[in-house]
């Protein structure tokens, strides 16, 4: 009976103490890898990448007369070593000069941008009838106006991110 | 005479053993931030069992952390253990040792659930604490990070977490373990030690 004893208890010592004790001697140069392994430094060089976040480029814009949209093009490189898959944007186009509410920004569908390389992204704007009235009122004959982008929320991976910043976007067509 | 067997020993034994390979490749809880490429993978992801547990993120492999490691390890041993010695005590419940055997393994099961359920209030208390923001335990929710952390623009991430049927399956094996010890009460009761001394008998 008391070598049983002594076994289960030889046991209970050795399970809770011997991977403890091997991981401790397997890492004493460096104890602090016991916590933080290498592949959290690589996964966060993967996340920064090759250098900073850039933000989407103004190319082009048309307007669809028919359906009362305008369709902006950007451009954005993916300066992460991970393919991103951009699922939404929103925002308020607003005029520059008069800060009037033109229209709503959505994403035409989900945009996927592999690691590294630049993708166009088509964004559309629907304009409110408002905007029509402050055109004719505020921008009579003009072919573009200056826009400024509020709220501007970009929604990648269903990380979510915000810009509290106005984005401007200049010469967007009207007519 | 009919031999005895603890049944419930038995069944909390080959659970203990069916819970050890079942939770090395199935995680107990599962946590993942954003989402991945393909459906219903995570950008960063947790998977975590008493067991093995392994992380997985933005383009790394899938690693685990050292000292992690060394506990899962443990509660393997452990589990290893406490489920053959009560597998062996269960065919042989009436033996003078019988009890030692049952008493070394019918906790273990429990221990790695209690040990589990504390690490996980713990990681959202840490959490808390010290970056901010409540991540659940199951179910899913927007976690807005600290503006200090993003440089002034909002960011909120989408987080969700589960735990999966091999928790669920830890808690009844730790269930049976703990039946098997009542039983035990019933077919084999404590024999009180034989005095040295022949007992006097009163007049």
């Amino acid at each position: 009976m008391q070598t049983l004893g002594a076994i289960l208890t030889l046991i209970t010592i050795a399970t809770a103490l011997g991977p403890m004790a091997a991981v401790v001697i397997q890492y004493n140069n460096n104890l602090s890898e016991l916590v933080v392994p290498n592949e959290v430094s690589e996964m966060l060089n993967n996340t920064i990448g090759t250098g900073q976040f850039e933000m989407p480029v103004f190319v082009s814009s048309q307007y669809d007369n028919a359906t009362h949209t305008v369709r902006l093009t950007f451009n954005f490189t993916n300066t992460f070593a991970y393919n991103l898959t951009l699922k939404s944007i929103s925002g308020d186009a607003q005029c520059t000069l008069h800060n009037q509410t033109l229209g709503f920004l959505s994403l035409n569908g989900t945009v996927e941008i592999p690691a590294g390389e630049t993708t166009q992204i088509p964004v559309l704007c629907a304009l409110t009838e408002n905007a029509e009235n402050h055109f004719r009122t505020d921008h009579p004959g003009a072919a573009s106006v200056d826009v400024k982008v509020l709220d501007l929320t970009l929604n990648v991976n269903d990380v979510t991110v915000q810009l509290s910043e106005s984005v401007d976007l200049p010469n967007v067509p009207v007519v | 005479m009919q031999r005895k067997i603890n049944w419930f020993g038995i069944a909390g034994g080959a659970g203990t053993i069916a819970l050890i390979v079942v939770s090395l490749f199935v995680p107990w809880w599962i946590f993942k931030v954003g989402s991945g490429l393909t459906a219903g993978t995570g950008l960063i992801e947790a998977n975590i069992s008493p067991l093995n547990a392994n992380f997985t993120g933005i383009g790394t492999d899938s690693f685990t952390v050292p000292l992690i490691w060394a506990l899962n390890l443990t509660t393997l041993l452990t589990l290893t253990f406490g489920g053959i010695i009560m597998l062996i005590y269960s065919f042989m419940p009436m033996k003078p040792y019988s009890k030692r055997l049952l008493d070394f393994s019918y906790k273990k099961p429990l221990y790695a659930v209690a040990f589990f359920v504390t690490s996980l209030v713990i990681i959202t208390f840490l959490t808390k604490g010290l970056l901010g923001f409540n991540i659940p335990i199951v179910g899913s929710a927007n976690v807005q990070l600290p503006q200090a952390m993003t440089s002034g623009v909002s960011i909120s991430v989408l987080v969700s977490a589960d735990l999966l049927w091999p928790f669920w399956l830890s808690l009844a094996v730790a269930g049976l373990c703990i039946v098997a010890r009542l039983y035990h009460r019933r077919i084999a009761p404590s024999q009180k030690p034989v005095s040295a001394q022949p007992t006097q008998l009163s007049k």
